[in-house]
């Protein structure tokens, strides 16, 4: 058997019968070993008002990024696919909530924030915080923090560049590196929404 | 005659190419805040490897070539390259996750729009390539 599949079968029997709607089928995305808790922080969303992740993101599929707006080569990708995902299945849409965390505070207003995620999806959520905020919030999550690369006005940010995926039962199953496909989305996304708690 | 009709099906399929050089698949993500990235495959064919110096268009004000580094952890870094290599009988493919020219004070284009970019090479020397606005993210 697949080490990927059994690695599914184990996270999934943890939540055992708990769970309904549609959970077969292998993930296709990177699967921990064991289900992760959901990070726990808050940050201010695009309206200015504070975002507490898990409260906010409560019983929904969520998917959790890490980026800046000026990256012009993965942030683009992912949310790209995610919204592609989300115009072919509207359901998935409805039930999930894209939480996008900019590592970039200074040049991501709120302004900027809406304007570039609008262009993927307007539902997608923004959320930006002081530079100790957003570390914070980074090591929650267990990810590298992001760096300032030097280059003056138009500086590089490093950063993780995974998304992090929550089923709706509040647990991380699976994260998804840069160079996820579009079958992959298609295929893990009806699959995580169907982990519920309920 | 012949000639004509290869240098057509070179056009129709968006290939360009010197001697020794061709570049197909260009190609600049959706202009955002005054910058975009452009893409395209280089394909070299000559007797020596040949070099990206200089990328320019009118309608950017500044350019940069970028490289783009994930390491075990997902951590993406992107740092600036003074040139990119096309080995002999090789391919130089830029495409998100590896390397890009970052198009900086890029005038405002719509998806669809086709923008005339200049590559410089080393030995290929200055080639015009055309390359069509995509959406940001598209094509992965």
């Amino acid at each position: 058997m697949p080490r990927r599949l059994l690695l599914v079968i184990v996270a999934l029997s943890l939540v055992g019968g708990a769970c309904s709607g549609p959970t077969s089928g292998e993930l296709t995305g990177i699967v921990y070993d064991e289900p992760v808790a959901k990070p726990s922080f808050t940050l201010t969303d695009l309206d200015g008002e504070p975002y507490d992740f898990v409260a906010e993101t409560d019983g929904k599929l969520t998917l959790l990024f890490f980026g800046y707006t000026s990256c012009p080569d993965i942030c683009p990708v992912h949310l790209a696919q995610i919204a592609e995902v989300f115009d072919q299945q509207p359901r998935i849409a409805r039930e999930a909530e894209v939480v996008f965390v900019t590592v970039d505070p200074e040049r991501d207003t709120p302004d900027v924030m809406r304007a570039w995620l609008d262009r993927f999806d307007s539902r997608f959520v923004g959320l930006t915080g002081t530079v100790e905020e957003l570390d914070a919030a980074q090591e929650a999550a267990g990810l590298a923090l992001a760096i300032r690369e030097d280059g003056g006005e138009d500086y590089l940010v490093g950063h993780a560049s995974q998304v992090l995926a929550f089923a709706p039962d509040g647990l991380g199953y699976s994260v998804y590196p840069f160079g996820t496909l579009q079958s992959d989305w298609l295929n893990d996304l009806p699959i995580l929404v169907g982990l519920t708690t309920s | 005659m012949t000639r004509a009709w290869l240098l057509l099906a070179l056009l129709l399929a968006g290939c360009v190419a010197t001697e020794g050089l061709s570049v197909a698949e260009a190609r600049i993500s959706e202009p955002f805040a005054n910058s975009a990235a452009l893409y395209f495959a280089a394909t070299n064919h000559g007797a020596e490897p040949d070099r990206l110096l200089a990328v320019s268009a009118d309608a950017v004000e500044e350019t940069r070539l970028h490289e783009v580094t994930i390491d075990g952890n997902g951590f993406a870094t992107m740092t600036d390259a003074d040139e990119f290599v096309v080995e002999t009988d090789a391919d130089l493919v830029l495409e998100p996750g590896s390397r890009h020219v970052m198009l900086l004070g890029m005038r405002a284009f719509d998806v669809g729009d086709v923008v005339e970019v200049e590559l410089v090479w080393e030995h290929a020397g200055s080639m015009i390539i055309e390359a069509e606005v995509v959406p940001a993210g598209a094509g992965w």
